[in-house]
């Protein structure tokens, strides 16, 4: 016989107020619970399983738990495997609260609760995994089936990843997931450093990679310190005789013939009445007959006095055909053959006259100075230091013709400091002074592997007193990596990527789970390459794997005793594939 | 009876070679992209152990933490079954071999022929999913054929110099996966191999004096009698004299108490 038609169990009335009622016992009786619905990453078509399982999402949803007790299930088990935890836990969910705050925001299969998707409890901080779903429990109340009830057992970690921002939850990454633990290098740690040195010609050599550093991820810039021959002004600043560039000696200079030449550039001329040195022969005053200053006069003109005045005060051979102008670079050559003084300046022969009754004895064993050195007051007549500078200063001994053979004059001017050949005769007949214009070295970093793997010699410089500082620019090491987010080392064919499941920032050590090879073998992290994440990079300075961590974060587990033993006790001289010895 | 005190530590030294040979075995998972998204090193441990010892290990990360999953896998452990008399390896008795004492070159040690056994070795593997499984076993089983030899020190601190071959022979690989069943039950996927160690047992080792003089009297018959004429006393001295007894060394002869 049909049902009784006056009396229906399928009131809407009924069954709404019925499903309320449900969910306020619940929400009174029940525990606020996590839901974590499981995404599939990679099912395997052949054993139909997905071993990579996701959780990044969870849902805060009242449940109530059935179990009064404590947990049902076996409970503690000590297996083969250690102690395994058999708990089980019966959980209620209001069907209509699951599906509105958790159905309607999957994908997929949402009209219940799924088995595979887990349950996170707050108070135990477990996580179960649903094994069972039972739609129809209690059985069609009023015709209707208003909650779930969810059978669960406690959850076998098998290294899924969580990433749901729940600190109780994503915890079992920190704890459970299989790690990598990386060590960072300080900044300073990291920098690359090389020394070098110079040859007698100033020039940089024998360049070393002292360290090469890690984690750079481009090619650093290396900086050579300032050559100071570059900045130094011979007339105003002091000389470094070390390596010739004064003059405030004696050379070995003898004979009525020769020559003194220079580049001048006068920063300011003298003030009216003044003049400014240039260079004094016989620089030791022992020899005042010979002595002459040569230098510049507050309009510019070439002058000299001699030390016992006997040229009367202060003379301009040449007048306005020899005028130094301030900031402009000046070829001068003055050159003696016995009474004949002849002048070249800038190429042109300004002056050439004999001077009867005069021997032009510059080249003595007395020396020269120049610049500063030769400031003085000489035989009443003041002469300042040069404002400005001096260049490639020359004493040469020899007949004008050979001295003026090409070289000089001939082979045309050149004002380009910087391409300036350097001189160097060891012939003690001639005296020399190097180039004062140094040149800065300049090197390019080459890297490999995040490492510095070589040097490129741009320019050696020039005139390098002392072998200079080399310094290499760090690799950018700093910031915080973010638990959750993705790190990265990139080897060029393959990256390493792993997820950050903790960063200690006081020791600078970085935790990994999930670490993996883009190109699906097995790999491991180095110590060269820089691990770079959105928010942090820094550089390893020890990647330790698995055996240290299993043994701080799995008792159990004896792999690393084992590994300890090895040595002690195998002979390795026959290979065992197994161990990690060779 | 026997009453010489003696451990050579051969079983527990078999456990922990037996342990290095799977301390490095790993699992890979890849995503669909076939990058490798996790790299686990499978933890190993021998099965048998103090019930406290292992929940003590396990409460040191807190309470917190001490009951938030079941168990991590994918595991590995594995544990002595049986221990067998080879007889077909069985020296005889009187053999010996011979090694140094330290730091005295007139003594040596005797070591006589070891017993022979066969270690019965289960390993298993325990794992959540059959690919993880199947990539340990597929790591293990090309190196047996069916056996695999390791040389061992068998007297390592003493007697390092000494090495013994150890064949390990697969025995079988059984698995369960008990897949079936209502579907509240949980599935577990266990592989068991089951190997042979061929060891021995050493029984105390003793020590002698190296011989280091040897003694020749030499005769010469008489004529046709049967008298026997002492000619001279042939001695025989390694040299140099403080020569061990792994040392390179000559001889040197001496002709005593001539009655030439």
């Amino acid at each position: 016989m049909a049902t009784n038609p006056w009396v229906s169990q399928q009131v809407r009335g009924e069954q709404n107020l019925y499903e309320d009622l449900v969910i306020e016992s619940l929400k009174f009786y029940g525990q606020d619970i996590y839901y974590l619905p499981r995404e599939i990453v990679n099912k395997d078509k052949v054993f139909l399983d997905d071993v990579p399982s996701r959780f990044s999402d969870s849902y805060k949803i009242e449940m109530y738990v059935e179990n009064v007790d404590g947990f049902e299930g076996e409970g503690d088990l000590f297996s083969k495997f250690g102690v395994e935890l058999r708990d089980q836990a019966t959980f209620v969910v209001a069907r209509r609260r699951w599906k509105n705050l958790i159905g309607d925001k999957l994908d997929a299969y949402n009209f219940r609760p799924r088995e595979g998707d887990l349950i996170y409890i707050p108070f135990s901080q477990s996580i179960f995994e649903i094994f069972k779903v039972e739609t129809e429990t209690p059985f069609y109340q009023l015709n209707q089936l208003p909650t779930f009830r969810l059978q669960c057992e406690l959850f076998e970690y098998n290294d899924e990843d969580f990433d749901t921002d729940v600190e109780g939850i994503d915890d079992v990454e920190e704890e459970g997931a299989y790690q990598y633990k990386l060590t960072m290098n300080t900044p300073a740690e990291s920098t690359a450093t090389i020394t070098g040195g110079i040859t007698f010609e100033g020039e940089l050599n024998n360049l070393t990679v002292t360290n090469p550093g890690r984690g750079y991820s481009t090619a650093p810039t290396i900086t050579v310190s300032d050559n100071p021959g570059s900045n130094s002004k011979f007339g105003n600043a002091s000389l470094n005789a070390s390596r010739g560039r004064g003059i405030e000696t004696n050379y070995l200079l003898n004979g009525n013939n020769g020559t003194i030449e220079m580049w001048v550039n006068v920063d300011q001329l003298p003030s009216s009445g003044s003049q400014q040195a240039l260079f004094l022969t016989g620089g030791t005053e022992d020899d005042l007959t010979n002595q002459y200053m040569w230098g510049i006069n507050s309009t510019g003109q070439l002058v000299y006095s001699r030390g016992d005045n006997q040229g009367g005060g202060v003379v301009s051979p040449t007048g306005n055909s020899i005028l130094f102008q301030q900031g402009t670079w000046h070829h001068l050559l003055i050159g003696v053959e016995g009474s004949r003084l002849f002048i070249y300046f800038d190429q042109i022969i300004e002056h050439d006259a004999t001077y009867a009754g005069v021997t032009f004895n510059w080249f003595t064993s007395e020396g020269f100075s120049t610049g500063a050195d030769a400031a003085r007051e000489l035989d009443g007549i003041q002469w300042d230091g040069l404002e400005g500078f001096i260049d490639e200063f020359r004493a040469r001994v020899g007949s004008r013709s050979t001295l003026m053979d090409n070289r000089y004059i001939d082979s045309g001017v050149n004002t380009s400091l910087f391409e300036q050949d350097a001189e160097w005769d060891s012939d003690v007949s001639t005296a020399y002074l190097n180039h004062f214009n140094a040149i800065d070295a300049d090197l390019t970093a080459e890297i490999t592997n995040g490492q510095l793997s070589g040097i490129i010699t741009n320019n050696p410089g020039l005139y390098y007193d002392i072998p200079p500082t080399i310094t290499v620019t760090a690799p950018y090491s700093g910031g915080t990596y973010k638990r959750n987010t993705i790190v990265e080392q990139d080897f060029g064919t393959y990256t390493m990527k792993g997820e950050v499941a903790k960063w200690d920032s006081e020791s600078t050590t970085l935790y990994l789970a999930h670490v993996g090879a883009t190109d699906g073998q097995y790999h491991t992290f180095n110590t060269s390459l820089p691990v770079v994440s959105d928010d942090a990079t820094w550089a390893p300075s020890l990647v330790e794997e698995l055996e240290y961590i299993q043994e701080v974060e799995d008792g159990v587990a004896q792999n690393q005793y084992f590994d300890d033993f090895e040595s002690d006790f195998l002979d390795f001289s026959e290979n065992n594939p197994f161990g990690d010895m060779s | 009876m026997f009453g010489t005190w003696f451990y050579h530590k051969r079983v527990r030294m078999a456990v922990s070679v037996f342990g290095s040979l799977f301390n490095n075995l790993y699992v890979l998972r890849q995503n669909s992209a076939g990058e490798t998204i996790s790299q686990v090193k499978v933890p190993l441990s021998y099965a048998p152990a103090r019930s406290f010892i292992q929940r003590l290990e396990e409460m040191r990360d807190g309470e917190e933490q001490e009951r938030r999953v079941a168990m991590k896998l994918p595991r590995m452990s594995f544990e002595i079954t049986s221990m067998q008399y080879d007889p077909t390896r069985q020296l005889p008795k009187s053999n010996n071999f011979s090694s140094s004492v330290a730091n005295d070159s007139t003594k040596k040690n005797i070591f006589y022929s070891a017993v022979p056994y066969d270690i019965t070795f289960d390993v298993n593997i325990y794992a959540k999913s059959q690919d993880d499984a199947l990539q340990l076993v597929e790591q293990i089983l090309p190196y047996f054929n069916p056996q695999y030899t390791i040389s061992v020190k068998p007297f390592y601190e003493d007697h390092p110099e000494i090495k013994e071959d150890v064949p390990i022979v697969l025995q079988s690989v059984d698995f369960s996966d008990d897949y079936e069943g209502s579907v509240g039950d949980r599935r577990t996927i266990i592989y068991t191999l089951s190997f042979a160690m061929k060891i021995s047992f050493y029984g105390p080792n003793d020590t002698s004096n190296v011989i280091r003089e040897v003694n020749n009297n030499l005769y010469i018959l008489s004529g046709d009698s049967d008298r026997e004429d002492f000619q001279y006393r042939m001695q025989l001295t390694p040299t140099p004299s403080n020569v061990g007894l792994d040392s390179d060394y000559g001889f040197n002869y001496s002709y005593l108490d001539s009655a030439l």
